[in-house]
């Protein structure tokens, strides 16, 4: 069953007229066959996605040469022949299963949906399909994991079980939509094995990414989009190793993989460390009361000017640490030192407020989510306006004073008067940097800043705050998942498994000879997905 | 398993305490009115300053209800009465307030019950076949801002003149069967169901936009399962919440629907002790009014376990 497609175009209407989100793309997919399309976010990767299988939405205007899936006319589906199609011929796999699947059900039960849908046996039949199906993907304790809803498993499990719900009537092709975006390196290299798996057995995919290394390992065939237009497409090896057109290079160069790794700055041994972390515990009830430790005995010191690194997988203790070092949880243990005076005790007893006030200024702190950080009905210029009167700005010209903030970050000042929700996300993560450099900080906490961009803004943005390091001289704590990012923007490293730390040292030490198996396992893991 | 249950006792009991806080508060806040509004609570309780009873009357009632004793011990006398279920004489029907309680709510519960019943009909089948389609969409929303501003007083009137006068569909007033039921509970339910459908529609459309939305579509779900299955469960939370409070809201405005249609209950019962200041009465109808509304948090409680899982455990 192949599924062809000719000059497919669609559009949406909209105020100021027609927005075309495709325009003449081509392609076939074979069963056994991948075909990835890659892009930017906007490019119309995920409207050609849902265009496939019928879903581009009311007001979406699909038109084609030629849309065909094993000589059947798709141009020509009744909403019923489309029902009848998802799922048994075309299954789809999106993005974060944590929300992807329905969060108030078993998982179990969203797979069976996926068979009585399309009145697929009877319900014991169903049901032993459905254990067999968690089998399949490499699901332990199967009967177990069908009772428990998408928030009681881990992410690598959901992630299984979303494919298992899209290839429960085992269709002949498949369209993963982003399938490992924001999973950790070890669950994404798993569940590029279990797509590796599912071609092999003969199922045609059609790959959505950004992420060139994923693509590279899997897919025959690559095509590249660019605001919906095709700019490139051919072999991988053909496009990813000699590409022919400018927009594919610039995507090949943002991968951080590819960016040389930090000049590492010299530690001068003189000067006293900006902050110091020792002995760092925290355990939390969970909510089957029992106290579990969240963070073990972390200590770390990070001098002035530099960067260190905090790698590890979701949940291993990260960004508690970072709320800790901002002085937002209160540890049970240990206690952190800032500027040679105290600013966190752990215990009951913490360092009142009013004593860390004056040095709040001197921390400051970028997120992940930009957008959620900011408050929406205010304009960058309100933002950042009061973000300087927070850093303590004598307010002699304040316009100037933005003017200049936005000139640091490589904003145009006609940006003062728009409002968050009106920028792109790297235009927004720019504005998060502007405000947090407004104040002036000696330590600025990055919690996976750029994670949630794409790859090109990725590289854009690591470049700013590597210059405005240079420029302004501050130390930052940098949180990340993503290796290629750590590698290019660190100096030192610290290595981070279930709330300890287990390794740590020289960033170039770290990531070439790591000691402990789990910093091995990462840098495998990170190896398998990046691009041969 | 011993420690779910270690938890589930605390949070129980502490459930049990607060509800028994707010029914002392309630208690206690008649108490208040009953020695705060002007006049000899003598007066108040034998029926009022047009009831003219003998000295001796006025005697033995200041014994019997501890009048002559410092307030203090008149406060613990009088929960101390409540707490073994003596809620008082009625001078006005000439019987215990228990017996006035036990006749005069089950009316008004039936009429409670079958208006939150209608109401949410209604909502359901407001938002549930018409959100994020258009046309339709409009319509219904547009209809749900009208019946949540209308007032229930006017529509009973309207409802009583139209279909009980000119048509003589239905029965005007009484309490026999349930003919007499459908337009009290109408003139109710249609302001709340405007209310509950706003609310309603609001998180439907929001759960429409979620990603597991597009995957149960993504596998062949037709839309009206899509809608029934996925969308409902994530839309019913605030609608549940809304809905403690309707009960509470659904009491006061019983009094004026009571009236209308001319039925015995409890708002009617409230109005007339309130007219005659038979404070006994109307103290014992607020001490049922809060007990209801605590027993309503509490199913709401359960019933927010029940819809969203994840909640287990995190609520207090």
């Amino acid at each position: 069953m192949t599924l062809e497609v000719e000059n497919l175009s669609v559009s949406f209407p909209t105020p100021t007229g027609e927005h075309v989100a495709v325009h003449d793309l081509s392609f076939s997919l074979r069963p056994g066959r991948v075909v990835a399309l890659v892009g930017e976010s906007g490019s119309g990767k995920s409207v050609t996605a849902r265009s496939l299988i019928g879903l581009a939405g009311p007001t979406a205007r699909v038109s084609a040469q030629r849309l065909s899936l094993g000589g059947q006319d798709l141009r020509r589906l009744s909403p019923r022949d489309w029902r009848a199609l998802r799922g048994r011929d075309i299954g789809m796999v999106l993005q974060d299963a944590l929300v992807a699947l329905d969060p108030l059900r078993p998982v179990g039960r969203e797979i069976a949906e996926s068979l009585s849908a399309h009145k697929w046996g009877a319900r014991a039949g169903r049901n032993q399909r459905v254990q067999d199906l968690l089998e399949q993907v490499g699901i332990p304790e199967p009967a177990l994991r069908a009772r428990q809803r998408p928030g009681e498993l881990s992410g690598g499990l959901r992630q299984r079980a979303l494919i298992a719900s899209a290839i429960a009537l085992t269709p002949p092709l498949l369209i993963a939509d982003e399938p490992t975006t924001a999973l950790d390196p070890s669950v994404q290299a798993q569940i590029l094995r279990l797509l590796g798996r599912l071609r092999e057995g003969g199922t045609g995919l059609l790959l959505i990414s950004h992420d060139l290394g994923f693509v590279s390992r899997l897919a025959d065939h690559v095509v590249v989009l660019h605001n919906g237009m095709v700019v490139e497409q051919g072999e991988t090896a053909r496009v990813l190793g000699r590409p022919v057109h400018a927009y594919t290079r610039t995507l090949l160069d943002a991968d951080p993989v590819r960016h040389p790794p930090r000049i590492v700055t010299p530690q001068g041994t003189d000067t006293p460390p900006l902050l110091t972390a020792h002995d760092l515990s925290l355990s939390r009830r969970g909510p089957d009361g029992v106290a579990r430790r969240i963070l073990s005995d972390v200590g770390f010191s990070l001098h002035p000017g530099r960067t260190l690194g905090l790698i590890g997988e979701s949940g291993s203790g990260k960004t508690t640490i970072a709320r800790i070092v901002m002085g937002l949880t209160q540890p049970d243990t240990g206690g952190v030192t800032f500027m040679g005076e105290r600013w966190v005790r752990g215990g009951r007893h913490g360092v009142p407020e009013g004593a860390r006030r004056p040095r709040r200024r001197a921390m400051a702190m970028i997120y992940q989510d930009p957008l959620g950080s900011f408050d929406p009905r205010w304009t960058v210029r309100e933002i950042l306006a009061d973000a300087l009167s927070a850093g303590g700005d004598p307010s002699g010209d304040r316009d100037h004073a933005i003017a200049t903030l936005l000139d640091r970050v490589r904003l145009p000042p006609a940006i003062a008067a728009r409002r968050p929700a009106g920028l792109s996300g790297g235009q927004r993560q720019r504005v998060a940097i502007a405000r947090a450099v407004a104040v002036r900080p000696a330590l600025i906490v990055c919690d996976e800043p750029v994670s949630a961009l794409d790859v090109s803004v990725q590289a854009q943005v690591l470049d700013l705050l590597e210059e405005l390091q240079r420029e302004l001289g501050m130390a930052y704590l940098f949180i990340s998942h993503d290796l290629g990012v750590i590698r290019r923007m660190c100096d030192d490293v610290l290595v981070m498994q279930a709330g300890r730390i287990v390794e740590g040292g020289p960033a170039a030490q770290i990531l070439t000879a790591p000691r402990h198996v789990f910093t091995r396992t990462l840098l495998d893991a990170a190896q398998d997905l990046s691009a041969a | 398993m011993t420690h779910l249950l270690h938890r589930a006792v605390p949070r129980f009991l502490g459930r049990l305490l607060g509800g028994l806080l707010v029914l002392l508060a309630a208690a206690s806040l008649t108490f208040a009115s009953l020695h705060l509004t002007p006049g000899d609570p003598v007066t108040a309780i034998l029926g009022g300053a047009s009831a003219n009873p003998t000295p001796e009357a006025i005697a033995a009632a200041r014994h019997e209800y501890g009048l002559d004793r410092p307030i203090m011990v008149q406060y613990a006398l009088y929960i101390a009465r409540i707490a073994r279920g003596d809620l008082g004489q009625s001078f006005s029907q000439h019987m215990p307030v228990i017996a006035v309680l036990r006749a005069q709510a089950p009316p008004t519960l039936a009429l409670m019950a079958s208006s939150l019943a209608v109401a949410w009909l209604l909502a359901l089948l407001s938002v549930v076949p018409t959100a994020r389609r258009g046309v339709a969409a409009a319509i219904a929303s547009t209809l749900e801002t009208i019946g949540a501003g209308l007032p229930q007083f006017w529509l009973g009137i309207l409802l009583l003149w139209g279909l009980a006068f000119e048509w003589r569909l239905l029965p005007p007033a009484g309490n026999h069967g349930l003919p007499a039921l459908v337009l009290p509970t109408l003139s109710l339910a249609i302001p709340l169901a405007g209310f509950i459908a706003q609310v309603m529609r609001e998180s439907f459309d929001l759960a429409l936009d979620q990603p597991f939305i597009l995957t149960a579509r993504a596998r062949g779900l037709g839309d009206g399962a899509v809608r029934l299955r996925h969308a409902l469960r994530h839309a019913l939370l605030p609608c549940v919440s809304l809905s403690t409070w309707a009960v509470g809201a659904l009491v006061g405005n019983a009094v004026a629907i009571e009236i209308i249609f001319s039925r015995q209950g409890l708002g009617r019962e409230l109005f007339l002790s309130v007219a005659t200041h038979d404070m006994p009465l109307v103290s014992g109808i607020v001490l049922f009014i809060a007990l209801t509304y605590i027993l309503a948090g509490v199913a709401a409680d359960t019933l927010y376990v029940l819809i969203d899982p994840r909640l287990k455990g995190t609520r207090p």
